[in-house]
């Protein structure tokens, strides 16, 4: 945030880098179970974000002292592989990756029927297997469906989005360069039914007029795009599923949902046409232009 | 788990999805009420009783919370007067650590078939026993009162290997030693549980 | 899910089913699992593969950056390995500092790798006693159903085959692939009771008494060996293995590289 670059983030007809309008998220593919050993996992590809999720618990907590005899504690640790970034990064937790680690903890908590497990953990890990921008919201947002698969007991699932603004303007789902160049970050969670924001950070620098607009536009994209793909997966996995993904959004209970003044101009089945064959030009891309990676 | 007619499918639900009205049905098992509605607890399978009343979630996973009926196999950590004390390990036919407290306690009366008089007679410590769970809340109540329940292995006292079952006694093949007590007819079988993804 | 005190009665269970011939999961004794391999998973990294030995689940990455060579190879490049048994591939991995057997397998990838000269490191030199290429290869292990040992060194392998050394953005001329001459395949076995057994899975390793990992190169000569666990191997057992492990490396070439 808040590097200073000669580069045009956005061009004069409001296209961004990457070919993206300021509305639009990246391709997002989402897989449930995933992993045989782990008791729940899941796997989301967030653009060039690579995110592997997994659930072990709830299995008594140790050491004891860090148990609750009335709940359960959700354990929830972010990791980045070494070789997950531009420069290698040094295996191990470093003070960014415990932070992040807490808020996810916590965000997590807030949904799960911890009172069911009195003195159990709830350990949740999430390894960036690839970064680049925004891989917070995607780790979140594979934890919850990895949590969804291990059969814990929740309030609803949690979804993870990020917006900010670069080249002066509010846009959706920050690239790298709009992260390492842009202007702010609001990386938040919500859980779509309620509409509770359980997850929620900002750095740069914002008008409140300017929040209220990312908000609006990352908690739109959140509940209307990433949860139904959230909701597709597990379906996938366990109930065959060959309904669409409005399907998904009406009985995922977001009749509930706070978001209801404008709709989004984000369409969930645009984006997953758009999928197949964007993704491996994304790959491709990715590979030629030897772009730096990596929020670190 | 309900038996349900051809036509009646099951629905697939989400964590808080709304179920149905309070007024219509209660929640059960897999599902809660907030505020007059009743949500799904799990990602899961969906049964609405439509002659009790009430709503149900099946989960897609079962957690290692134990319930009553649950096979475990467990290890005697104590012997006491009245009763034993087993740390349960795992759980038969599901790959889930167990979750919450694996102390259970097996009483006295919970042991045989038969009548035991003196605990020792029974279980000697470190047996790995293969046990019902009588009931899993607030604290882990087993029983062995079945012939396929109760020892499973036994050590051998001098050496500590594991002894053989040698027609109606047990029998260590390194020290020749023999110790005569009921076991399971599983004696020395063993169930592997294989995590599936 | 394991549990030393329960391993006397697994191992029992598993013995009985080899003595009539079976494994748990219906191999032949001499049989490795399905490999599936999917290179340059990590398109951002230098190299990388995932590598999928059964359910165990590997992933191996390539990072290139320049530094000062040893002073007593002055005109070669750098080698390092490094292994994470993260917990998220296993119940009983822990976070934290690298534990002994994490160690234990960067250095059996490590020793694979630098024994057989897989990498010409000559090559990796930019001016002999002040800049090389040092090459760092990580293992991030994502789901473990045993055999670590050859599941890690074959993505390792699949990783350095496809890496690029990254020239033109050190300003060091053109970008140019790795230069990878050989073939280093290492085979695991185990020992339970008196059968041995290839590519031991998850169940098979915990109940082992010996397990001994032999590496062979693409010409049949063996690269490195690793014994480990507390029993013991014959001296026919060891020239059995090898005799396996030479036939066998060569089919897994075949098939990947």
């Amino acid at each position: 945030m808040g590097g200073h670059s000669d580069i045009v983030l956005i061009d004069k007809n409001g296209i961004r880098l990457d070919g993206r309008k300021a509305d639009e998220l990246r391709p997002i593919k989402i897989e449930a179970g995933v992993l045989k050993r782990a008791d729940g996992s899941a796997y989301v590809v967030w653009g060039n974000n690579m995110v592997l999720a997994a659930v072990y618990g709830p299995r008594e907590a140790h050491p004891r002292h860090v148990q609750n005899s009335n709940r359960a504690i959700v354990q929830a640790k972010y990791n980045m592989a070494a070789f997950s970034v531009g420069d290698r990064k040094r295996p191990g937790p470093d003070r960014r990756s415990v932070e992040i680690s807490k808020i996810i903890s916590e965000a997590l908590e807030a949904v799960t029927m911890t009172e069911l497990f009195p003195r159990a953990t709830i350990d949740v890990y999430m390894e960036v297997l690839q970064a680049n921008a925004g891989t917070r919201c995607a780790a979140i947002t594979a934890a919850s469906v990895a949590m969804a698969d291990a059969g814990i007991p929740m309030r609803g699932l949690v979804t993870g989005c990020a917006a900010g603004k670069a080249g002066d303007k509010v846009i959706l789902d920050l690239g790298q360069e709009e992260d390492n160049f842009g202007q702010a970050d609001v990386p938040l969670a919500i859980v779509p039914r309620t509409g509770e924001v359980v997850l929620l950070q900002m750095d740069g620098h914002l008008t409140q007029e300017e929040f209220d607009e990312a908000f609006r536009l990352a908690t739109e994209a959140a509940v209307n795009v990433v949860y139904p793909l959230q909701v597709e997966a597990l379906k996938r996995k366990y109930a065959g599923s060959t309904e669409d993904i409005e399907e998904g959004i009406t009985n995922g209970g977001l009749a509930n949902s706070v978001i209801n003044e404008t709709p989004s101009e984000v369409n969930a089945d645009e984006i997953v046409e758009e999928l197949a064959s964007r993704e491996e030009k994304v790959a491709l891309e990715d590979m030629d232009d030897g772009k730096q990676g990596g929020e670190q | 788990m309900m038996i349900m007619s051809e036509t009646e499918e099951k629905r697939f639900v989400m964590p808080g999805e709304e179920i149905a009205p309070l007024e219509e049905y209660l929640p059960g098992d897999g599902a809660y009420e907030e505020d007059g509605v009743v949500y799904s607890e799990y990602a899961g399978f969906l049964t609405l009783d439509t002659m009790e009343k009430i709503a149900r979630v099946e989960p897609v996973k079962q957690t290692g919370a134990l319930h009553k009926g649950d096979i475990i196999y467990g290890t005697i950590t104590s012997i006491r007067s009245m009763m034993a004390v087993v740390e349960a390990l795992e759980i038969e036919g599901r790959a889930r650590e167990i979750a919450g407290s694996t102390n259970g306690t097996l009483h006295i009366s919970k042991m045989s078939t038969r009548y035991v008089s003196d605990v020792e007679r029974v279980f000697r410590l470190g047996d790995t026993i293969r046990a019902v769970v009588v009931s899993g809340t607030p604290s882990l109540q087993l029983s062995t009162a079945r012939a396929d329940l109760g020892v499973v292995l036994a050590l051998c006292r001098k050496c500590r290997k594991p002894m053989i079952k040698k027609g109606k006694v047990l029998y260590c093949e390194d020290c020749e030693l023999t110790d005569s007590r009921p076991v399971s007819t599983r004696y020395a079988q063993y169930v592997l549980t294989v995590p599936e993804k | 899910m394991s549990n030393d005190v329960l391993s006397d009665i697994k191992r029992m269970h598993i013995m009985t089913l080899l003595e009539s011939g079976k494994r748990i999961d219906g191999r032949g004794f001499e049989e490795r699992r399905k490999i599936e391999l999917m290179p340059n998973f990590v398109p951002r990294a230098e190299g990388s593969a995932r590598l999928k030995l059964g359910d165990t689940d590997v992933l191996a990455g390539i990072k290139m950056d320049i530094g000062t060579p040893f002073p007593d190879t002055p005109d070669s490049g750098v080698m390092t390995t490094n292994a994470e048994l993260i917990p998220m591939a296993s119940p009983f991995f822990e976070s934290g500092p690298p534990r002994p057997e994490a160690i234990e397998l960067s250095r059996v990838v490590d020793r694979g790798i630098r024994e057989s000269q897989t990498v010409d490191m000559g090559k990796l030199c930019i001016t002999p006693g002040e800049e090389v290429w040092i090459m760092f290869i990580d293992i991030h292990t994502l789901d473990y159903d045993g055999n670590l040992f050859d599941a890690a060194s074959l993505a390792a392998l699949a990783a350095l085959k496809g890496t690029t050394v990254p020239a033109a953005k050190f300003g060091k001329g053109e970008d140019y692939a790795l230069p990878v001459e050989h073939l280093p395949i290492a085979s695991t076995f185990v020992k339970i009771g008196d059968k041995i057994l290839l590519d031991p899975n998850y169940e098979e390793q915990q109940v082992a008494n010996a397990r001994l990992t032999i590496t062979f190169d693409e010409n049949g000569d063996l690269r490195a060996m690793q014994k480990g666990i507390g029993g013991g191997f014959t001296s026919e057992e060891v020239k059995y293995m090898m005799e396996v492990a030479k036939r066998t490396s060569r089919e897994v070439m075949d098939e990947l590289f």
